[in-house]
């Protein structure tokens, strides 16, 4: 059911077994999970169910370091959270981006993807998808009758990403949770803090405000904050009572490691020297299975071993390109045994533009942290301070080179990329994936993370994390099926625990 | 149409050049000129303006290039692909030179110029026709 919180009275206080912060893909899916059991499950949305100018000013804050996308911008804050925006895109992470990988520091998750991979099955059809099957390109490609690349499998091979319609959690899941009888989302009604007892050991309620309405509380016996990756650490550091440098702070390890996908969009023009290409299995999505699915490439796990590389994926759109008026593909038509010459001047078939997506290097001098500048609650904004490397620019400049490389080697035309032309210097485009990561991390020990491999705050009995804020690496994919596969995991953690 | 239509003209002309020769390959000479030579590899790029716009960018951040003749640059693209100026030896030239771009992007064998990324073979391959005469290109 729901509840919009501004008619509660003022001073109110909810009883509930589990309360969830944030009704976005993981705690709507958290809230299905619990949908039908023995407990009461209260959920805190900021939102309504429509776009409201005055809460998504809520997530305003600044970039202190490269600066992206505006923060008040990047990110939805009503019911369905961000998925209310997000493009759809799905793909689990791979086994090797659980390992410690010993050229990126910091790497290695405290969990193996097999503890991941019933709950990602589980998660398939919850964001709208197909068959569970990321293995099969070759064969999904067969049954389309779609050419994949004959690319080098040393250096590049296609993989296969799912296409969610895509999912808007909000009106998704809307009725079934208003039909719920045990989980009830109060609306508009923002968490200001979590209250913890002396020792800041164990979590008493949470301090709720509506704009222009009561402040209330909830009283549960178990937390779970599913905020996002900047909000996360927000809340945290904001509840400051018991402990002065916030929750689950000992080590001060709350919001660092800030980490987000850099995009290069585009990273390689190709000018092809071969016409009559055909792309469509990376340029589109194809229903096959029951769902959509489209292929893109990556480096292989050995290949990445080898050269000590960050993961990176690369997308083929068929727009047109930004580095050149004029081609050279069709200079080199004969030498790579096209049939045709292909036309210099750019004209659709004469070029194929490669996006890249890389892995960040986990970074303890990135940061979410609270600035000196306040909400209308008068709660402190956030500060986000995110770095870039020569590492990981040197990573970006090397799989631009191997996208190239492979271009030409098949055959199929010649690669143009700024950073080909200048390896010294990121292109001025380069961008976010708007995917907020790694600032509350899971880890073994609460020396170097924030959340134990159950996504337990260290030293807190009864609160919880979840969401991207837990991805110590974040590979090359896009979090939301991941997150929304580790929700569902924490969902039977909870109820083992909870005996729901 | 007018690029295809000079394509096959060099590939003519590359061809006319081989079967000038047959007399004296008749006669038992084996070998042709260094400038025949160049003008069958020539052949085997297309939109040739652009390539010898391409070839002059290499050659300026090329120093070893920088003085090279056309007969020195032919030399050095025969060098490149294992071949001499015998007649059986052209004969493979097209196979050979589409092998050898082929390997120089396996081997990663390659230059950047003006933000692409060519294979050396290739790039040589443009200088030559950025210091041929007239008379091997048109």
């Amino acid at each position: 059911m729901f509840v919009d919180g501004r008619n509660l009275p003022d001073g109110h206080i909810v009883e509930a077994d589990l309360c969830i912060v944030g009704a976005g893909a993981v705690g709507i899916s958290m809230a299905m999970e619990f949908d039908g059991s023995n407990k009461k499950v209260a959920i805190v949305e900021s939102g309504g169910f429509q776009y409201d100018e005055k809460t998504q000013s809520l997530y305003e804050g600044y970039h202190t370091g490269i600066h992206t996308y505006p923060l008040g911008r990047n990110r939805l804050r009503y019911f369905g959270g961000t998925t209310n925006h997000w493009a759809g895109h799905c793909r689990p992470f791979d086994a090797f981006d659980f390992s410690v990988r010993d050229w990126i520091p910091h790497s290695g998750w405290p969990i193996k993807i097999e503890e991941l991979t019933p709950y990602l099955a589980r998660s398939q059809p919850i964001m709208g998808l197909g068959k569970y099957d990321y293995d099969s390109i070759e064969e999904y490609a067969k049954q389309l009758g779609l050419p994949t690349l004959p690319l080098d499998e040393n250096r590049l091979i296609s993989v296969m990403k799912h296409q969610s319609p895509p999912t808007r959690f909000g009106p998704a899941y809307r009725e079934q949770i208003k039909r719920s009888k045990n989980v009830t989302v109060y609306l508009h009604s923002n968490v200001q803090e979590l209250i913890a007892n002396d020792t800041a050991t164990h979590i008493t309620e949470a301090d709720v405000a509506c704009i222009e309405g009561p402040k209330y509380k909830i009283k549960a016996t178990q937390f779970v904050l599913a905020t996002g990756g900047i909000e996360n650490p927000r809340i945290m550091l904001l509840s400051n009572k018991s402990a002065p440098n916030g929750l689950g702070n000992k080590h001060g390890l709350v919001g660092r490691f800030y980490m987000d996908h850099f995009l290069i969009r585009p990273a390689i023009d190709i000018s092809l020297s071969r016409t009559g290409l055909n792309f469509k299995l990376y340029t589109h999505p194809h229903e096959i299975n029951g769902g959509k699915i489209f292929g893109i490439m990556t480096a292989p796990e050995e290949m990445t071993r080898r050269e000590k590389m960050m993961r990176f994926r690369m997308h083929l759109y068929d727009v047109h390109p930004r580095f050149f008026k004029k081609g050279v593909g069709g200079v080199f038509s004969s030498l790579d045994g096209s049939p045709e010459v292909s036309p210099l001047d750019v004209r659709r078939g004469s070029y194929i533009a490669v996006h890249m997506t890389m892995e960040p290097i986990p970074n303890p001098d990135a940061y979410v942290r609270l600035s000196d500048n306040l909400d209308f609650f008068g709660q402190r904004k956030v500060e986000v301070n995110w770095q870039v490397t020569d590492a990981e620019r040197r990573n970006a400049q090397r799989a631009i080179e191997y996208g190239a490389l492979e271009f030409a080697r098949m055959g199929y035309g010649r690669g143009n990329s700024p950073m080909l032309r200048n390896p010294d210097e990121w292109p001025s485009h380069v961008s976010s994936g708007k995917h907020h990561c790694g600032t509350t991390r899971m880890s073994d020990s609460p020396q170097s993370g924030v959340v134990d491999p159950n996504c337990k705050v260290f030293d807190i009995d009864n609160l919880y994390l979840t969401g991207s804020s837990l991805f110590p690496t974040i590979g090359h994919t896009n979090p939301t099926l991941n997150l929304v596969a580790l929700a569902l995991r924490l969902s039977d953690h909870l109820k083992e625990k909870m005996h729901a | 149409m007018l690029d295809t239509s000079r394509r096959t003209f060099l590939k003519v002309i590359g061809t006319t050049a081989a079967v000038g020769l047959l007399p004296i390959y008749l006669v038992g000479c084996s070998k042709v000129d260094i400038n025949t030579a160049g003008a069958q590899m020539m052949a085997e790029l297309d939109h040739i303006d652009i390539a010898s716009e391409i070839g002059a960018m290499y050659i300026e951040q090329t120093a070893d290039l920088q003085s090279a003749t056309y007969e020195q640059i032919a030399q050095i693209m025969l060098n490149k692909l294992a071949l001499t100026i015998s007649k059986k030896d052209l004969t493979a030239l097209s196979a050979r030179l589409r092998e050898q771009v082929n390997q120089d992007f396996i081997s990663e064998n390659v230059v950047i110029i003006d933000g692409w990324m060519l294979s050396n073979t290739e790039a040589t391959l443009c200088a030559l026709a950025s210091v041929a005469p007239d008379s091997a290109t048109s």
